[in-house]
């Protein structure tokens, strides 16, 4: 596999980081996207709930 | 098309079916383009291995780029024909523009290290992308910053409109003035001047970061709807406890 050289080459310490901050980005915004989504939700059914 | 997706209700429906297949998809096409780009793709001939970064930090710069377009063009639709969802839109865009932003200058500078040997320069190209998340940030700020929300909303939307003339100077910066960024290799009139190998990796990362940006402005934008619901049922049980 590519890998091995991949680690040889000494690169790996820019490179890593790299692909690790953008998937953690990634995530972020997708928690961040999800939590946010369920809390109006709730906050709504609540909402709702009380003016019936 | 725009002008049909206004309506807050018809957004929701025309949308409910396609979050789960952008979702689905743009998963798929960011899990390939990452084992292409980091176990499939040929070194090169002179930087080596670090190229592999260029498969995270053009997706990012594209987006960025992107995505300031969609929230400019948005702000216009709020500003000229007021549009209800054209501002949810465009507040929706800017955090993931700013985060796409701030991931291209950081992956720019951990690939400018081991090439240019240094972190930062105040080049022409990486200083407009400063710029142009100094604009997502005005933005954010500003939107927020008013008591009354449509006081925020116009004035972001007119940032957003001045902070257009930047993406003409991203992109050609490289051509215009002598930078240590390289020039456009993808984006060119003679076609692109990068290999197959390479490329096919990144038209994955670049769909698949667009498809998952696409969907989280879809969440985005619903959630946002339901804070406006939520609003005016408050208003409602408020005006009901004091009659």
């Amino acid at each position: 596999m590519n890998i091995i050289s991949w680690i040889m080459e000494g690169y790996n310490v820019y490179i890593l980081p790299s692909y690790i901050l953008t998937l953690l980005c990634i995530g972020f915004l997708f928690i961040r996207s999800i939590y946010q989504s369920k809390k109006a939700k709730n906050l709504l059914e609540k909402l709702l709930n009380s003016n019936n | 098309m725009f002008d049909w997706l206004a309506n807050p209700n018809r957004f929701k429906k025309s949308t409910n079916k396609l979050e789960p297949l952008l979702m689905v998809i743009s998963l798929l096409f960011i899990i390939f383009g990452l084992y292409f780009s980091l176990f499939d793709s040929p070194k090169d001939y002179q930087q080596g291995d670090a190229v592999r970064i260029m498969y995270v930090h053009v997706p990012s710069a594209w987006l960025a780029s992107f995505l300031y377009l969609s929230l400019a063009v948005s702000s216009i639709f709020y500003l000229v024909w007021k549009h209800p969802l054209a501002d949810l839109i465009s507040s929706s865009i800017a955090p993931i523009g700013a985060l796409f932003s701030i991931l291209t200058l950081i992956t720019g500078s951990l690939w400018g290290k081991p090439m240019w040997g240094t972190w930062w320069v105040w080049d022409a190209r990486l200083t407009s992308m400063l710029i142009l998340f100094f604009f997502y940030l005005g933005f954010i700020l500003l939107h927020n910053a008013f008591e009354r929300k449509i006081d925020g909303s116009k004035s972001a939307s007119v940032l957003a409109i001045i902070g257009l003339i930047n993406l003409p100077i991203i992109k050609f910066s490289v051509d215009w003035w002598h930078t240590l960024h390289q020039p456009s290799s993808i984006l060119k009139f003679d076609g692109p001047s990068i290999d197959n190998q390479m490329l096919i990796p990144l038209s994955f990362m670049i769909i698949g970061f667009g498809l998952f940006s696409l969907y989280l402005i879809i969440i985005n934008v619903k959630t946002k709807l339901i804070e406006k619901k939520c609003e005016a049922l408050i208003l409602k049980l408020n005006l009901k406890e004091i009659l």
